[in-house]
């Protein structure tokens, strides 16, 4: 840094700056982008600049800006991936994953020697055994890889933990289920598995990981997989507290090392233990933007209002969830604040001009959001407010256009299609309304500006992965799920760059190359929109820049 | 591969040095319905160890003061869905009060859920700590319940809310002209039968001691031992029948342990209150007596001495379950030889 110019050069520069969509190369100084073009023409302007050409055979886009994520994806990754799909790390290195039973046992055995202590627990995440034949992991083949060391592995659908008998005899519940979600055999003993609420009984290893997430360490993680996978800027959701100033502190301090190698944009959410009233809780937000660093960038809060499609906690409207197979009715998801408590929120927020991310996974969520916010719009007149529905899984052509109305955003959780969209076909709302999930085409037709995201660590981090998934629709099994509701590359890339960073009030900083903004880059291997759609999330990751410093040495 | 631990066969294994489940209490009812009055009012009056755990969920929170004052321990949940986190925070929650209080455990633990908590979601978790769900407690404004329960969006949370109660407190009974005779009849028809058939047993808040509702008297008693006994009720036990209005027969229901306000005359509707009895009663004799109680008693709950036994005895009723258990490590506590018993809503006799 200092003083000089450095201008990268590249096979192209792909700006999202549609004045000027394309250039050879692009000129950084103190953190900042000092201008795009031909490094004759940027030399002519400028004067003498040092060449960069690391990059001079990859095309080079504005670092990809994850809108909706969680540190939680870099606390995980304390332990080891044991799931389907081949996933690299934060270590940038291919797990090729587990794709039988044997091959989860051979992991566990090699990460069980290498523990010297026999009491200490081992644990692996992301198992999926949804398109495994035969047996279903149970205790007894745990057992096989130790009787005295506690395992416990945690499964894709976070719904369902798998432990063995050492951790049960440890937990004193080896002999008689303890509660429901624990099955047993014929004679009472459990199996192993630890369904729903019951995954708790594996306490010692589940509250590992809520500690995790409070770990310096997992959030340089987080950073260091958000640079593998091609990111500049990823968001904390109000998953983590941020409370207090030890809390802020964390994430400054962290981010502040040498060389850290993301933005991080984590989102305050009053619900998360904040404790005051609503005004102090946007109050609090407001100071928290004058906490940001260069590396990390309070603003918007982020509200909670129902559950999960999948796990069937979403709100939804009639006709609500698919009957069990029985033919049994299913019951509506839950709310997650009373509309009295999001009103007063929003009221708070909206006055104080913080912009407010809202989790509506189904459409009766979002039409309580939408009245919320014409509400505080009659009340207080706030035209840039950028007001988000997250996820936004099933709101409708109606509802779009009402946001359209309200000026709100949205950002669309489109890596469901992907990971849960054959279960939304089959089991919770069938195929018509599965077809129009995630809607971005609607949401395009409809005039709403939107981002797509991967919640991670609920789907893996990487905007290409999600890129791939908004563009062609296909689920785990290869179906293409609602074609009319694809959307083209150009699109899905301006999703990821500059909608996304217009969404976290980041879009004058980030999100295009233009002269002034901050110098985040991506190199990859090819331009994603020449490429096969159904290979775009195959594209290579060369690196990243950011603030003109290129990541990972 | 060496096997250490012997194969999983053979006699169950007694769990070793796991500590006696923590009681816990679900108090649940909407935004505004009266849970955290409730939660002061107990808070206010108990000398019982009772903690509190909140879901602190804006500004709704319980009165600090009262909870610094007090013995137990109060702890918050960070998150304001107890259902649906990965990591689920009430039972991450309920084991770190179980290990801050591991030496003078509470007697109680209340947990009070955010308006459109639903317990029934809730339950699980209670479970998964390791602890016992004591009882489902609903807090129900009357002058409101109708119109919450019919209201689009929460309708169904509130209709949920009610179906999953143990007992359900009547909350601002005097704003309502006919003390909440019409909200009475409303919580009963919506909240449905309960799982034997019963209809759920409603009670007027302002009237009630809170610490009964929860499980916990409220007087301090001095430690009263183990004596003879003298009573005139054949096995020890006082029938259970209705106090008449205005009177409090002072040998029945004495003020220490039910304070008169207990039973005032508008009471709405009236519920068998009653006191049994159990004062030198050995555990068999006991259990026997607990057997008497009418099938819809809706609580009971005190700490007594069995004859014979060093340890005092907790007893144990909400609904339909009924526990009797030697608490070692309760010793030190005072113990009382009568149980406070709500019982149903009085019927008229035909
Ligand atoms: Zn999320």
């Amino acid at each position: 840094m200092g003083e000089g110019v450095t201008v990268f050069t590249a096979r192209r520069v792909v700006t999202l700056d549609p004045a000027i969509p394309t250039c050879e190369a692009v000129a950084v100084r103190d953190g900042r982008i000092l201008g795009v073009g031909t490094v004759d023409e940027l030399r002519s302007a400028r004067g003498p600049m040092r060449v960069d050409d690391r990059f001079a055979d990859a095309v080079v886009l504005p670092g990809f800006v994850e809108a909706h994520s969680h540190s939680f994806e870099g606390a995980i990754w304390a332990w080891e991936y044991a799931g389907f799909f081949p996933r690299r790390g934060p270590d940038g290195e291919l797990r090729p994953g587990c794709r039988s039973l044997d091959e989860l046992l051979a992991l566990l055995r090699r990460l069980d020697a290498e523990l010297s202590d026999p009491t200490e627990s081992l644990m692996v995440w992301g198992f999926d055994p949804i398109y495994f034949q035969g047996e279903r992991l149970a205790a007894a083949h745990l057992d096989t890889v130790s009787t005295t060391r506690p395992i416990c592995v945690l499964h894709a659908s976070l719904h369902l933990v798998t432990v063995n008998t050492a951790l049960m005899v440890r937990e004193g519940f080896a002999d008689a289920a303890p509660m429901d979600g624990v099955p047993t055999d014929g004679s009472g003993r459990p199996l192993g598995e630890l369904q729903e609420a019951a995954m708790s009984l594996a306490r010692a290893e589940l509250r590992a990981v809520t500690r995790a997430t409070r770990d310096a360490a997992a959030v340089r993680r987080f950073a260091e997989m958000a640079r593998v996978v091609g990111c500049t800027t990823v968001t904390e959701l109000g998953a983590a507290p941020i409370n207090r100033d030890s809390d802020v502190e964390l994430w400054t301090s962290t981010a502040s090392a040498e060389g850290f190698p993301a933005r991080l944009v984590p989102l305050f959410n009053p619900a998360r233990g904040f404790g005051g009233t609503a005004v102090e809780a946007a109050a609090w937000a407001a100071e928290l933007r004058t906490r940001s660093t260069d590396k990390i960038r309070f603003g918007p809060v982020k509200l909670v209002l129902d559950g999960s499609i999948q796990g069937y906690t979403a709100r939804l409207n009639p006709p609500g969830y698919l009957p069990l197979p029985d033919g049994t009715p299913r019951g509506n998801g839950l709310w997650l604040l009373p509309p009295e408590q999001l009103r007063e929120w929003f009221h708070a927020f909206h006055r104080a001009h913080v912009t407010v991310h809202t989790h509506v996974n189904g459409d009766e969520a979002t039409d309580l959001l939408l009245d919320t916010v014409e509400e505080v719009l009659a009340e207080h007149s706030w035209l840039d407010h950028r007001h988000t529905a997250q996820h936004s899984q099933l709101t409708t052509a109606h509802q779009y256009r009402r946001m359209a109305a309200l000026g709100m955003c949205a950002n669309i959780f489109s890596n469901h299609i992907f990971h849960w969209g054959d279960q939304h076909h089959d089991l919770t709302v069938g195929p018509d309304r599965a077809a129009r999930m995630d809607a971005c085409a609607t949401a395009d037709r409809e005039g709403v500006r939107y981002s797509v995201h991967s919640d991670a660590s609920v789907t893996p981090l990487g905007s290409l992965h999600t890129m791939w998934c908004a563009v062609n629709r296909v689920t785990a099994t290869g179906r293409v799920l609602g074609p009319n509701e694809r959307i083209p590359v150009d699109r899905a890339l301006r999703a990821v760059t500059i909608d996304a960073a217009h969404q976290l009030r980041l879009d004058h900083l980030l999100g295009s190359i233009e002269a002034g903004k901050l110098a985040d880059l991506v190199a990859l291997g090819d331009d994603p929109r020449e490429v096969d759609p159904m290979s775009i999330r195959d594209l290579e990751v060369r690196g990243t820049v950011v603030g003109g410093e290129p990541t990972g040495g | 591969m060496a096997s250490v631990v012997p194969p999983p066969s053979g006699p169950p294994a007694v769990p070793r040095g796991r500590p006696v489940a923590l009681p816990v209490t679900l108090l649940g009812g909407y935004l505004g319905a009266g849970k955290t009055t409730l939660l002061n009012r107990l808070l206010a009056t108990t000398t019982r160890r009772v903690a509190v755990v909140v879901n602190d969920v804006g500004a709704i929170g319980v009165d600090a003061a009262l909870v610094a004052d007090h013995d137990g321990a109060t702890l918050t949940l960070t998150n304001g869905c107890i259902c649906c986190s990965i990591v689920d925070d009430l039972a991450t929650t309920l084991d770190e009060l179980r290990s801050l209080t591991s030496d003078a455990p509470p007697e109680l633990v209340v947990v009070e859920l955010s308006g459109v908590g639903e317990p029934a979601r809730v339950a699980p978790h209670v479970l998964a700590a390791r602890c016992r769900l004591d009882g489902v407690v609903v807090v129900a404004d009357a002058e409101a319940i109708e119109e919450l329960a019919g209201r689009r969006y929460v309708g169904d949370t509130v209709r949920s809310q009610l179906a999953a109660a143990d007992l359900v407190v009547l909350s601002k009974t005097d704003l309502v002209a006919d003390g909440g005779a019409a909200a009475r009849a409303f919580v009963v028809a919506t909240a449905g039968p309960r799982g034997d058939g019963r209809e759920v047993v409603v009670v007027d808040g302002s009237q009630v001691d809170p610490g009964t509702l929860l499980g916990v008297t409220t007087a301090t008693r001095p430690a009263t031992p183990a004596r003879p006994a003298t009573r005139d009720a054949p096995g020890g036990v006082v029938p259970p029948h209705v106090v008449p209005p205005n009177v409090v027969p002072p040998h029945v229901v004495p003020p220490h342990v039910v304070p008169p306000h207990v039973v005032p005359p508008h009471v709405v509707p009236p519920h068998v209150v009653s006191v049994l009895d159990v004062g030198g009663l050995d555990r068999a004799a006991l259990l026997a007596a607990l057997d008497t109680l009418p099938a819809d008693t809706a609580r009971a709950k005190g700490l007594v001495r069995c004859a014979g036994e060093d340890d005092p005895v907790e007893v144990h009723v909400v609904g339909r379950r009924r526990e009797v258990r030697s608490r070692p490590d309760l010793a030190a506590w005072t113990t009382d030889d009568r149980l406070v018993v709500i019982g149903a809503p009085v019927r008229p006799t035909p």
